[in-house]
């Protein structure tokens, strides 16, 4: 019973198979159709008709198909692995964005002064399709690793026992937007500090815009300010990893804040890197009975900031053993 | 990859919106999901005799055993390909018929699957009767 419908939906069938069964299935559901037809219409010859309810009767080529393929790896990320991947991509990509319109926005503002009058219009374009596109890339990146994971089974956490969380009262569990706004504030500062630093600048009277730091000495400083966020950015991808304040957690982060106190007297002191123009029109500021208040904030500006990251870096530090303490005893 | 801590909270989310199904849809996927794993129980019994894909389907049709053919024919290849069918091309009739049969891995696994499977009547007959 030759027929061109029949033809026409076993090939539909087997062109989604391996090439190697393509022939023996066709030849088994040409042999299959033929008994069904026989069974329906006895020594009549099946109509058209008949030929579309019989095949009807079989699904859509691409149902058959997809059961002659085997029922798993139906999808590109499946299980574990499409848990695992949602929840990577729903840190990723804020993140992604968020830098990409961060850099882009900023870079457009700094280098075009607005001398047309579409100047913002330019500007919006210019950043929504970056982040856009950055997004995209993003996504598509993380699909790939994931479906390559999944072909070749990776494991994704075998030890997963040793992962269980222990239960909510049991330490202070910390919200994922915590760290996320972490790692974009130390992202933020990266950019600002190694991109565009004369954003940060202070209006003087007699001397106009002063950047508050010396931006060659700042550029020449990029690796331990790049280090510096780094470590700034791991720690919060800790908090993230771990959701609740560990030992681990606090082990991490103490010791990542020990190095960022390094860095920053590195920074800070061991190389100057304030605009000494800046501190000079400090100190002499004619500003009254503050101006030797002013004088020394000026001399020492230095000192008060690399006192200031390291006296923060401790509350959190004090704060994030305190916790654990607490915890452990309930 | 470590723990997943939005695991439960999806879970939870999509339990908390239950379909609106009837009565009778809920026997038919219970029935559907019963019946499932005791077709290759079927498939392996039968086969201990060669047959070709559609007899199989009349003849368990004839027992009250309703299975459709887009099921059974990649069932049966792919029971063949895990070693425990055979099969052959028969090219005497009008139309070439492809004859599966059950191997001898084919028999020693029924046999397991037989004996658990009564023992699974037994145990359900038991739980059945005290409730």
């Amino acid at each position: 019973m030759q027929h061109e419908l029949i033809d026409r939906y076993i090939y539909a069938v087997t062109r989604h198979l391996p090439p190697k069964i393509r022939a023996d299935v066709k030849q088994e559901l040409e042999s299959l159709i033929f008994d069904m037809l026989e069974a329906r219409c006895g020594d009549i010859l099946p109509t058209e008709r008949d030929i579309r309810v019989v095949l009807t009767e079989l699904g859509t080529p691409e149902e058959l198909a997809s059961k002659y393929s085997g029922e798993d790896r139906q999808s590109l990320i499946s299980g574990v692995y499409f848990i695992a991947y949602r929840r990577v991509l729903r840190i990723v990509l804020p993140i992604v964005v968020a830098a990409v319109t961060l850099s882009v926005l900023l870079s457009t503002l700094l280098d075009k002064p607005a001398d047309t009058p579409y100047f913002f219009l330019i500007l919006f374009g210019q950043t929504v399709g970056s982040a856009l596109a950055a997004g995209f890339q993003a996504f598509a990146i993380v699909t790939f690793i994931f479906a390559v994971l999944e072909r070749f089974d990776a494991p994704l956490g075998a030890d997963y026992l040793s992962y269980l969380p222990p239960a909510p009262q049991q330490a202070r569990r910390i919200k994922p937007y915590e760290p996320i706004i972490g790692i974009l504030l130390s992202l933020f500062a990266v950019i600002v500090f190694l991109g565009f630093p004369q954003m940060l600048s202070v209006y003087i009277q007699d001397g106009g815009w002063i950047t508050i730091f010396n931006v060659t000495v700042l550029r020449q400083l990029w690796l331990p300010i790049i280090l510096w966020a780094v470590l700034g950015i791991a720690k919060e991808a800790m908090k993230l990893i771990e959701g609740r304040n560990t030992i681990r957690l606090v082990v991490v982060s103490i010791a990542a804040n020990i190095l960022i106190v390094i860095g920053t007297y590195i920074v800070f002191i061991r190389n100057n890197v304030l605009n000494p123009v800046l501190v000079d029109l400090l100190s002499k500021l004619p500003v009254g009975q503050a101006s030797e208040f002013l004088e020394l904030i000026g001399s020492s500006l230095s000192i008060i900031i690399f006192a200031a990251v390291t006296l923060a870096l401790l509350i959190e530090s004090i704060t994030l053993i305190a916790q654990i303490v607490r915890s452990s005893r309930l | 990859m470590p723990k997943e801590s939005s695991d439960s909270k999806t879970a939870n989310h999509s339990a908390a919106k239950p379909k609106s199904t009837t009565k009778q849809e809920l026997l038919s996927g219970f029935l559907l999901e019963l019946r499932r794993g005791t077709v290759i129980l079927c498939v392996l019994a039968k086969l201990k005799q060669p047959a070709y894909g559609y007899k199989l389907i009349n003849d368990l049709s004839g027992t009250g055993i309703a299975i459709d053919a887009n099921t059974l024919y990649p069932l049966l290849r792919r029971l063949e390909a895990q070693g425990l069918l055979t099969s052959t091309w028969n090219t005497d009739g009008a139309k070439p018929r492809k004859y599966y049969s059950t191997t001898d891995l084919g028999n020693e696994l029924l046999n397991d699957l037989v004996r658990s499977w009564n023992q699974t009547v037994e145990d359900l007959n038991d739980i059945l009767q005290e409730a």
